[in-house]
């Protein structure tokens, strides 16, 4: 800050102190109104601006535009310093990275933008890179894009793909574990006692305890929560979209038609998979069906491939 | 002709000709396939097409047509129309000709003979079991033919049994003739008769059209509705009394009977629905509806409705030179009827009716369906009493000639009615979850307590979930994860998709595939730009349900047949030791006569053959549940 007049300093202090809103030129003005700083003076419009060149020379202020006003923030001396060792080229591309935010920008953008040749748009970003100032991601929606943003900054939701991804990749065996035990806390409320040790028998639980004990999502992401399986906050949007997942796959099924929405209950089939329940007596089902798959075993002779038979046999003849 | 024409011109030719092959031989196998390519021939064309001789392609059609798998037509005069004077003409168009025409019905009682025998084996028992078998076997029999001085009584029973419950229906000539010659005889007759009444009037043709359409529907309906009640007129009466049969109904011996595939098919409905409600309440709930349409079974439309689809096709189709197939109204109509046919008085039931008909074990865990908190701590009160209640039962059933037996069973009997009063609220509860299950509407409320159930509505659930598990079994759960996305969303593409089932896109990417292989799914082209250009368009997936389910259903049927020519393969295979195992002095004595390595082959031979039918079944089983759910 050596070098710097009284006033300047004061502006900077100012825009500083502003951080995250920048301010149009009448409200500095207004702020440095009957003030005292000395030798210097911000009494008129060419006073400030004298003052702010002074700022911009040293990489100290940021101009942006809204609308007809000129706004102005600050940079911190940090980023100044940093700023100011850059090559002319290394800080365009810098500052186009830097108003990207957390959303990044492509390597195509930055070409367009500063009409730089590829070729020092790519040593500009690797320099820039090598000391740290930025860092390149990947993004979800554009796998194959090259993004860069500012090292510090988090990306956002929509690069990152949300709680579902890990390092930009989608982590399945969380989202499974998480649907197993959705699953299970459902059907726990629908079935009481359907995984404990006493009284585990078929015929106890044919009756679904009522829809009064039935889940909704916001219940879910309670005990999602409260059982510290993840560290990772889901929001009631990210557990409903979990529950639609096993509404697919018909393990559960929405309440919606007694009007409860956004509640659910375990289909019967996805309790008789997942644990073995005694037959009642007399029952009868002498017919095979679909259904009765899953009670199926060794229905693919391994031994003998050629006593299988394909359903794309036909498509395949 | 070669076998591979068959195979490769549709999978019900693969299927039928492969089962034809089978059952009746080479030649009515190649004279069905031929039929069911080219719709009718004569007996000229089939001979000189296949290059057999007419006496044998007679043979093979008389045969046919007794199992009820080929129907004919023979040319009659044509009406003269418009000038009756005109005689020569018409003598000159007349030939007299007969068509052959290929039908399905016979050969379905033959793919599905073996289970219709099972099922009538355990309902009516080993004699009615016979007799059906000998009627499917032979196509259709009178009494007297079976009948020797020994067995007489027995044959009759069973025929009153099996007619009394719709298995057996007696059948006449017009059972070989094909509907669509039968209707379009009846239509020129009223149109000419109609032309006669109406001379000099003007009316236009399209009145004209639809007034003989009408006319033609009305004699159509009394026609069928005249001959059957001729055949059933009489059929098993309590009156008539003979040296054999002293004081029991019998059953005219002269009159044929057939087997009545819709009776069949209305028993596969009761077992598909119940598997469907054991699939999603439980096994009990599953009895329970079991027990209800046990109730109504008999009474119940045929799930194929087969008169009134047959006759809206004819009437839709008739007085125009194409075919137009019925209109949405019409079909929507038909549907209403369908659905207050459902309700009628005759199918409905009081919870007190499906009681009576649960067995003593399915009421006893009735008790335990509804869960309580109190359940884990105090044991049932019946638990305590159950297991001298058992033994009871099995000392009873051992000692049948015991007198103090009656006495037990009086005192169980009262003891269940008591309990059976307790178990009436339980029974009622769970009749209501069947009737307001979340997606399939199991019962229906009807009048004064009454429940129904609604087929109509039923039927395509069965067929939805049919197909569902299907593809759930042999494509896998994430296959059915994505269809059941794009169901939902009607229209979605790929990037959406990812996002709503949690899958990664390369996997996603395969189920898609595999799924539009099988004509699933198909794909929209949604363009972004105004000269449409495909690498800037979007691609959205869509659900066929008509594409799939027809495209299954073929592949089930590649695959029966498949499992059929492997049995017929084994059995050529194995032909020198299948004949010597079937020699009158062989037979119980395999181990004197035959070798050891014949008896490991032949055991290998049985273990192939056992495997094969419970294949057929399994896919047989989804097969009908496709194809005959309308």
């Amino acid at each position: 800050m050596s070098g710097l007049s009284n006033a300047a300093k004061e502006i900077h202090n100012l825009l500083i102190a502003n951080q995250g809103s920048s301010l149009a030129q009448e409200e500095i003005l207004e702020h440095f109104k009957g003030k005292d700083l000395g030798e210097d003076k911000i009494e008129s419009v060419a006073d400030l601006m004298k003052h702010i060149q002074e700022l911009l020379n040293r990489q100290l202020i940021n101009l942006s535009q809204q609308g007809t006003t000129l706004k102005f923030s600050g940079v911190d001396l940090k980023q100044a310093s940093k700023i100011s060792n850059m090559s002319q080229d290394e800080a365009m591309i810098y500052s186009y990275i830097e108003g990207s935010g957390r959303e990044g920008i492509w390597t195509k953008t930055i070409k367009a933008k500063t009409n730089l040749h590829q070729h020092i748009v790519l040593r500009c970003l690797k320099s820039l890179e090598n000391q740290s100032f930025i860092k390149s991601v990947k993004s979800v929606k554009h796998p194959t894009r090259k993004i860069y943003m500012l090292y510090h900054l988090t990306p956002s939701i929509e690069v990152t793909g949300g709680p579902w991804f890990t390092d930009s990749e989608l982590d399945t065996e969380f989202i499974d574990s998480l649907l197993i035990i959705i699953w299970r806390f459902i059907a726990n409320k629908t079935y009481p006692n359907l995984f404990g040790t006493e009284g585990n028998k078929a015929q106890l639980y044919e009756f679904s305890v009522g829809l009064n004990n039935a889940p909704d999502v916001a219940q879910i992401n309670k005990f999602i929560r409260g059982s510290g399986i993840t560290n990772i906050e889901l929001t009631d949007d990210d557990v409903r979209s979990l529950c639609d997942v096993l509404c697919y796959e018909e393990k559960i099924e929405k309440l919606e038609k007694f009007g409860k929405v956004d509640s659910y209950k375990v289909t019967w089939h996805s309790v008789e998979e997942a644990v073995k329940l005694d037959e009642p007596e007399g029952d009868v089902a002498p017919v095979f069906t679909f259904y009765d798959n899953h009670k199926v075993v060794n229905a693919v002779d391994i031994e003998d491939p050629d006593q299988n038979y394909y359903l794309d046999a036909y498509l395949n003849q | 002709m070669h076998k591979d024409y068959y195979r490769t011109q549709s999978p019900e030719s693969y299927l039928y000709t492969t089962l034809i092959r089978q059952v009746v031989g080479p030649v009515a196998s190649d004279v069905l396939g031929l039929l069911m390519a080219k719709g009718r021939l004569t007996v000229g064309r089939l001979g000189t097409i296949l290059g057999i001789p007419h006496r044998k392609v007679h043979a093979a059609l008389v045969t046919l047509i007794q199992l009820g798998c080929v129907v004919y037509y023979t040319e009659k005069k044509p009406i003269t129309h418009w000038n009756t004077n005109d005689v020569d003409n018409s003598k000159k168009k007349s030939t007299g000709q007969t068509w052959y025409y290929f039908h399905e019905t016979g050969l379905l009682l033959l793919l599905y003979g073996g289970e219709m025998i099972a099922v009538v084996r355990r309902e009516h028992g080993p004699d009615a079991a016979t007799l059906l078998q000998a009627v499917i076997t032979s196509g259709h029999v009178r009494l007297r033919d079976l009948e020797r001085d020994d067995n007489g009584l027995e044959i009759h029973n069973a025929a009153r049994h099996l007619i009394e419950d719709d298995w057996l229906i007696p059948t006449g000539s017009e059972g070989f003739q094909g509907v669509q010659d039968q209707w379009d005889d009846l239509y020129k007759i009223t149109q000419a008769s109609y032309h006669k009444e109406h001379l000099g009037q003007t009316i236009s043709d399209v009145k004209r059209t639809a007034q003989v359409r009408e006319e033609t529907c009305i004699a159509f309906i009394k026609r069928i509705t005249e001959s059957l009640d001729h055949l059933k007129m009489g059929l098993v009466s309590s009156d008539v009394t003979s040296e054999l049969l002293p004081s029991i109904s019998k059953v005219k011996r002269n009159v044929a009977l057939s087997a009545n595939f819709d009776r069949f098919l209305k028993h596969k409905r009761t077992l598909q629905l119940t598997n469907m409600a054991r699939h999603r309440l439980g096994a009990v709930a599953g009895q329970v509806y079991q027990a209800a349409l046990s109730i109504v079974e008999r009474h119940t439309r045929s799930p194929l409705n087969t008169h009134v689809t047959v006759l809206l096709r004819l009437v839709a189709g008739s007085g125009q030179s194409t075919t137009t197939g019925l209109s949405p109204a019409t079909i929507r109509e038909t549907l209403e009827r369908q659905r207050d046919s459902d309700c009628s008085p005759v199918v409905t039931f009081r919870p007190s009716d499906v009681l009576s008909r649960l067995s003593h074990e399915c009421r006893r865990a009735l008790d335990s369906t509804i869960w309580s908190e109190s359940f884990s701590a105090v044991k049932r009160p019946i638990d305590s009493s159950e297991p001298t209640t058992r033994s009871v039962h099995k000392k009873i059933k051992l000692e049948d000639n015991c007198s103090g037996s009656n006495l037990l069973s009086l005192v169980n009997a009262a003891r269940y009615a008591e309990e059976d009063s307790d178990r009436m609220p339980k029974l009622q509860a769970l009749l209501e979850l069947l009737a307001k299950d979340s997606s399939v509407p199991f019962l229906a409320h009807g009048d004064h307590g009454t429940f129904f159930v609604p087929f109509t509505d039923l039927a395509p659930v069965i067929k939805l979930q049919t197909y569902k598990s299907c593809i759930r079994t042999v494509l896998g759960a994430p296959c059915l994860r994505i269809l059941n996305c794009i169901i939902d969303h009607k229209l979605i593409d790929e990037k959406m998709l990812a996002n709503k089932v949690l899958m990664k896109a390369s996997e996603i990417r395969t189920k898609l595939a595999k799924l539009i292989e099988f004509q699933i799914i198909e794909i929209q082209e949604v363009p972004k730009t105004q000269d449409r250009n495909a690498l800037r368009s979007v691609f959205a997936f869509r659900h066929r349900f008509d594409l799939g389910t027809n495209l299954m259903l073929k592949s089930l049927a590649f695959n029966a047949a498949q499992v059929l020519e492997s049995l017929t393969a084994l059995k050529i295979d194995n032909k020198i030791l299948l004949d010597k195992v079937s020699r009158d002095d062989v037979q119980g004595k395999e181990l004197e006569f035959l070798q050891p390595s014949e008896l490991k082959q032949m055991e290998l031979v049985y273990q192939h053959e056992l495997r094969s039918y419970g294949q057929l079944s399994r896919i047989l089983a989804s097969l009908d549940a496709l194809k005959f759910c309308n």
